[in-house]
C-alpha cells in the first residue's frame, strides 16, 4: 500500500502544477509511464479494453476513461467508460493516457480532481484529445452553464483483475441504474 | 428509428423524435449523433411560458414530449443527461431499448418519474401507441 502512495503522489502534484508537463505524453503502446502496479499492461485487461472499444461503434475515434481502483494487495478493479465532455473529468483527472488504434484511453484513479486553476493541464490535455471532447469548463474549472446538458449514456464495463482472473461486468448502465420510481402504472391498451 | 440504429446489425447511432401535436418529428442523424448520444439540435426550439416549440418548414410545432433510442446496451436506463434535457424543454423523454420502452421527467438528481412503460415489442408492433395511451396517463 505504502509504494501504491508514492506513485500517486508525484502524479498527483504533477496534475496540478502548470510547469511541470511530464504528468502527459503521448504514449502509442501500453509500455506507460504509469506503474506496473496498476495492472494495466496485464494482457488480458488489454484485450477486454479493445472489445469494449469495439462494442463502441459509430465513431471513428472517441475518448475513453479508465478508472482504476486498486482493492486491495491482489485485486485490481477497473471502469472502463466513454466520455464527450471535459466536466465529465472533474471527479477524475487522467494522470495519463495510452492509444488504441486511433482512439485514446485516459487513465484516472479517482484519487485527484481536474484542477480548478491548472489551464495549462487542460490545454495540454485539449491538444492530446482535440475535438473527440468538448471542452466545457469554465476558466476557474467549474462546468460552464451556457453548455446545455447531453443526452448521453455512458456505458461501463467493470473488470476486477486478481492474478490471472479477469472478471468482466457488463452492461453498468447509466448513472441513475433501472428505473425505480415507480409513480406511474400504465394501463395497457384495450384490445 | 429502431431499425435506423442499426447498421450491419450492429448498434450504430441512436436516433431522436420530438413528440409534436403535429405528429412525430424525426430528426436527422447529425455530426454529434453517436451510439450512445443523442443530438436534439438539428431544428431550432425555442421555450415559451413554459411550453416548447420546434421549428419546421416554418411553422413552430408544439412539442409533447422526446423520443430517442437505446440502442445499445440492451440493460441501459435513462441516463442523468436524459433527464436533467428534460428540464430545458419541460416534457417528459421516452427511451425505446432492447427490451423496454422507459420515460422520464425531471432533474436527475430528484427525478419526479422514471418508469418502465412497457416491453419495447409492444411499440414495436403497434400495440401500444404513445399518443394514445401513454402520454394522456402521465402525470401533468
Amino acid at each position: 500500500m505504502k509504494s501504491w502512495f508514492l506513485f500517486l503522489v508525484p502524479f498527483f502534484m504533477l496534475g496540478c502544477k502548470p510547469e511541470e508537463k511530464e504528468n502527459i505524453e503521448v504514449r502509442s503502446d501500453f509500455s506507460l509511464m504509469i506503474s506496473p502496479e496498476l495492472g494495466i499492461e496485464n494482457p488480458k485487461l488489454i484485450s477486454v479494453i479493445r472489445e469494449y472499444i469495439e462494442n463502441n461503434t459509430g465513431d471513428p475515434s472517441r475518448v475513453y476513461t479508465l478508472l482504476v481502483k486498486r482493492e486491495n494487495i491482489l485485486t485490481t478493479s477497473f471502469q472502463l467508460g466513454s466520455i464527450i465532455t471535459f466536466s465529465q473529468l472533474n471527479e477524475a483527472a487522467p494522470i495519463g493516457y495510452f492509444e488504441v488504434n486511433n482512439d485514446i484511453v485516459l487513465v484516472c484513479t479517482g484519487l485527484e480532481s481536474l484542477c480548478k486553476r491548472d489551464q495549462a493541464f487542460i490545454k495540454e490535455l485539449s491538444g492530446i484529445v482535440g475535438d473527440r471532447i468538448v471542452n466545457d469548463l469554465l476558466p476557474d474549472g467549474t462546468k460552464d452553464p451556457n453548455y446545455l446538458p447531453k443526452m448521453f449514456d455512458p456505458s461501463t464495463w467493470e473488470v476486477k483483475v486478481t492474478g490471472d482472473s479477469v472478471v468482466i461486468e457488463k452492461g453498468v448502465m447509466n448513472l441513475l441504474g433501472p428505473p425505480v420510481v415507480e409513480i406511474i402504472k400504465f394501463t395497457p391498451p384495450k384490445k | 428509428m429502431w431499425n435506423n440504429s442499426f447498421r450491419d446489425g450492429k448498434a450504430w447511432m441512436e436516433n431522436f423524435g420530438w413528440l409534436t401535436n403535429k405528429g412525430v418529428l424525426v430528426l436527422p442523424i447529425t455530426k454529434n449523433s453517436r451510439v450512445d448520444n443523442s443530438d436534439y439540435n438539428a431544428l431550432p426550439t425555442r421555450v415559451v411560458n413554459g411550453k416548447s416549440f420546434v421549428l419546421h418548414n416554418g411553422n413552430w410545432l408544439q412539442i409533447q414530449a422526446m423520443i430517442h433510442t437505446h440502442p445499445g446496451d440492451p440493460h441501459s436506463g435513462l441516463s442523468a443527461g436524459d433527464l436533467d434535457v428534460t428540464q430545458i424543454f419541460n416534457v417528459p423523454i421516452f427511451a425505446l431499448g432492447h427490451n423496454k420502452l422507459l420515460v422520464g421527467f425531471g432533474p436527475s438528481a430528484n427525478p419526479s418519474y422514471n418508469q418502465i412503460v412497457t416491453d419495447s415489442k409492444n411499440i414495436l408492433n403497434g400495440s401500444w401507441s404513445i399518443y394514445n395511451h401513454i402520454l394522456p396517463q402521465l402525470p401533468k
